[in-house]
This record gives C-alpha cells, structure tokens and sequence, in this order.
C-alpha cells in the first residue's frame, strides 16, 4: 500500500479511537496525545525522531488543556492527527506546525460538540430497552452504536485532510502572511490559559483565587519549578485545612 | 425465614470498574451525558441482583437519568452506589430516590474534584514533564505520558474499593463530617496554586513594542519584566476566568475570539 494511503488510515483511526472515547481516558489522554500520535505518525513516515519531536512541540502547547464536564475547549488530536503527518511530509518547522496546529484544534473541538448532538437519540434508544428489560440493546446503545456513527464522524475528515493536506499546505504557506502566522503562534501561547480558566471555573470557590497568584509569583518571579510549587501548595493545603479545624473546635463549631 | 443473601464478589466489582473505565464517553450526549455509560457498567450487577423481571426494570431506569462526572474519581460514586444497590437488593430498605440522590448530589462535587485535582494537576503535571521530554527527542516523554494516565486509572480502582467496603453508612458519615470538606478544601486549594504555577511557566505573552527616547531605546516588555515577570500571562488567565465564569461566554467563542485578537495585535505589531 501506498505510504500516505497508510498514514492517513492509521491517523484516521489513531483519531477516532481517541475521539470516539473507545477505551476511556486511556484512549482520551494517552491515544490521542500528540506525542503518542507523532511516533505513530513518526514510524510510517521512517523517521520517529522527527514525529517525537513536533509530537512534544504540539502537546507542550496543548499539555493544560483537559475536558471539564466533557467540554474539550479545543482538540489535540485533531491538531495532531493532521498537522504532524503534513508536516513531516512538508519539512515544516515545529512552530509552524504548532501555528497550524492552533486552528485544526479548533476545528476538531466542533466536531466533538457534533459528536453528542448525534449521540442524542441514543438516550431515548435505551430507554425503548430498559422498558422492555433488553439487556443487550442497552449494550448496543452504550457501545456499538455510537461507536459506528463515530467512526462516519471522525475517521472520514481526518482520512481526507492528511490525504490530500500536504499540497494545500504548501501552497498555504506560500501565500499566508508572516503576521498571520506569527498571531496563530501567539495565540498558541496563550490558549493554555483557557484551560486553566475552566478549571478555576469548575472548582467554583472565588474565596481561593489568591493561591493562584502564590503559585504564579513562586514560578514566575521566584523561578521554581513545578514540582517545588507543587510540594509548597501542598504544605499550605495542610496548614490551612488544620488551621480551619483548630479554629472551628476552639469556637466549638 | 432465612433470606438468601446475594453478595457482589471481587469480580463483580472489577467487571463494573472495567465496564465504566471503557465505556464512560463513548456514548456521551448533550441530554443525558453518561447515563448509558453507567447502565451499561452497572448491568451485569443488577442482572445478578435482582431476579424479578419488574426489579430489574426498575434499576435499569433509575440509572438512565442524567449523569455526568469524572470517570476516575468517578469512583467515589460507583463503589457506593454498588453498595447502596447490594444492599437494597438484600435487605430492600432503600429507596429509588436515595440512590438517585446520592449520584446526583455527588457529581458536581467528585467532578470538580477530578479535574481539578487529578486529572487537572497530577496529571497535567505528567504530561508537562512528557511534552518536554518529547521536544527533547527523548522517549522517556511516552513513559512520563503514561504515568500522568496510569495515576488516573489507579484512583479508580482505589476510590471505586474504598467507597464500597466503606459502603453507604460510612459514605453518608464522610460526608456529613467534616473530613470530606476538608479534603476537598485541601484538594481545591493545591489545584488554585497549581493553575497559577501552570499559567507562570506554560502561558507566554509578551509584546515587542519599544518606545524611543533621542538615543536610548527602551523595550516595555523589560519594564513589565522588572516589575513582575509573566504579568501578561496571569492577566489573561484572569480575564478568561471573567469572560468564561462570570460572563458565561461560551468556551468556543472565547478561543475563536482569542484567535481574532491575536492576529489582530500581530497585524500591528503589539505583540
């Protein structure tokens, strides 16, 4: 078989699995992480260096963003699935692969929002089984059917774009202006941000946003590292929470 | 007269976890969220359960309503619900609504903590570490990604554990005590200093403006810098935080707007 032929089928797959939820967080986080995704795509191309490489330049970008309430703000493994083949193929930079990166994730989060619009009549399916006490259709609901509609869904765009992406892609970057690319590669740097925002979000306690700005100032302006900040945060977790306690037994709460 | 006492054993229980652990998402939709998922998962224990055609209908139907939360510490839920289920099987004391109440009151809670906590901070720490490794060229990188997921997969299996031999009294005490609370306050505050941490070494927004003075040319990125390095990052997270959580502007919008915008400032140079 023809080796874009193949690249595109394993991509097309790598992506659906991942996307389709086929195998829970492992196939969320582990299947459909660039990195995983770049030496997949790495192998078939014969250089699983170079797929590690940009795998890593494009999970760096993405590494905050995870899925509060199932809601993916945007998607690594469409970024990925498409943009590390091409850009093996066209000898993209990381940072112009990363640029690229920034809008197909976009694409790729509408995709998913689709994806639990068309799982909706699933619902009423297994309703129609549990009525009629059907343990095997609740299966099918659960497992079988989403997992074919999904495969229509996922499979075929990414199939497509890695296919027949390398020559837009050149011809892309022959007329896309600096300035749009130096935007995409900013907004790319800022997009973690979104993430972390949701999460904050999700935690829901405003009364706890000055242990954000601790943690900012430790790394940032005290130059720690993550795991130091981490050990710190955890410290204060514990000062207090007993604080707290002492403070509630004294006033006999 | 002596009732036959129906035991879940420790299959049982592996077979639940597994069946949720697969299937969480698969199924995933905008009415129900995971309900099927956690049908599904609960099927073969209620088959085991309940003999009558009419008690497993039941049970079927109370779990297809709406659910939604996170999948590994998700477990919280699952080991109590197995619990609640075993023993209204048995004994018969609980009702439809308690079982319902328990997921539906627990969810927000069990989900805020797994994003935040586990999946939010331990694991994105993880895949920091691996994405690193990864640009490096080094295949450690795959190894570190798959710690961050292993991390995961072990919650589920402790919480689902610990919540069903704790069974419902004791899942009921946590909660009323303090001691619950307290974790999550502790868990909530790591993951607030956490996202501070991450928007100081993962966030970059710097502008190249420069204004010149006769000679002298003087870059306004060195000034912010002097003044607190990184000040630009954990503005936008804040202004994130304000458009997402208190202007409830939805999530793609608020990247689609940011895309605009920054090759907006690109266009004229402003960063």
């Amino acid at each position: 078989m023809d080796n874009s032929v193949l690249m595109a089928i394993a991509m097309a797959l790598v992506y659906w699995l991942s996307r389709g939820m086929i195998g829970g967080y492992f196939a969320l986080f582990f299947i459909g992480n660039p990195i995983f995704i770049g030496i997949i795509s790495g192998l078939i191309y014969g250089d699983v260096k170079s797929g590690l490489m940009i795998g890593g330049g494009i999970a760096a970008v993405f590494a905050g963003i995870i899925a509060p309430g199932g809601n993916l703000p945007t998607d690594q493994g469409m970024a990925a699935a498409t943009m590390i083949p091409i850009a093996l193929n066209t000898g993209l930079s990381v940072e112009q692969a990363i640029a690229f990166a920034v809008p197909l994730g976009l694409l790729g989060a509408q995709l998913l929002n689709l994806r639990k619009i068309i799982n909706v009549p699933l619902v009423h399916k297994a309703d129609e089984y549990a009525e009629k006490v059907d343990t095997k259709g609740i299966a099918r609901a659960a497992i079988w059917y989403p997992v074919a509609t999904s495969f229509l869904l996922l499979f075929l765009p990414v199939f497509i774009v890695v296919l027949f992406g390398q020559d837009v892609m050149l011809n892309l970057l022959k007329i896309v202006p600096e300035w749009i690319m130096h935007g995409l590669e900013v907004a790319g740097g800022v997009l973690p941000a979104v993430g972390f925002a949701l999460i904050i979000n999700s935690i829901g306690k405003p009364r706890l946003i000055p242990y954000i700005i601790i943690g900012f100032v430790c790394v940032s302006v005290l130059g720690m590292n993550s795991l130091v900040t981490g050990i710190i945060a955890i410290s204060i977790a514990f000062i207090t929470v007993f604080n707290r306690k002492q403070l509630s037994e004294l006033i006999g709460g | 007269m002596e009732k036959n006492e129906k035991k879940l054993t420790r299959s049982d229980i592996n077979k639940t976890m597994f069946r949720w652990y697969f299937s969480t998402e698969i199924s995933l939709n905008y009415e129900r969220m995971q309900s099927i998922s956690f049908t599904y998962a609960l099927m073969p224990v209620l088959q085991k359960l309940y003999d009558t055609k009419d008690d497993l209908k039941q049970a079927l139907q109370r779990h297809l309503a709406l659910y939604n939360t996170n999948c590994t510490a998700g477990g919280l839920i699952l080991g109590t619900v197995l619990a609640m289920e075993e023993e209204k099987a048995n004994e018969g004391t609980i009702s439809d609504e308690a079982i319902i109440g328990i997921k539906t009151g627990l969810m927000g809670p069990v989900a805020a903590f797994g994003d935040s906590f586990s999946a939010g901070t331990l694991q994105t720490l993880c895949i920091l570490a691996a994405s690193t490794l990864a640009a490096g060229g080094s295949y450690v990188g795959l190894l570190m990604l798959f710690l961050g997921n292993f991390i995961l997969m072990c919650e589920l299996v402790l919480t689902t554990n610990l919540t069903y031999v704790k069974g419902r009294e004791a899942i009921k005490d946590v909660l009323s005590s303090r001691l619950m609370t307290d974790v999550l306050e502790g868990a909530n505050i790591l993951g607030m200093m956490m996202m501070g941490a991450l928007t100081a070494s993962m966030v970059t927004l710097v502008t190249p403006l420069a204004v010149t003075f006769g000679e002298t040319k003087m870059k306004i990125q060195d000034n912010f810098d002097n003044l607190i390095p990184g000040l630009f990052a954990i503005l936008v997270l804040f202004l994130f935080y304000f458009l997402i959580g208190r202007k409830k502007i939805s999530i793609s919008k608020v990247i689609f707007g940011t895309i605009i915008v920054s090759i907006a400032l690109s266009f004229f140079g402003i960063v």
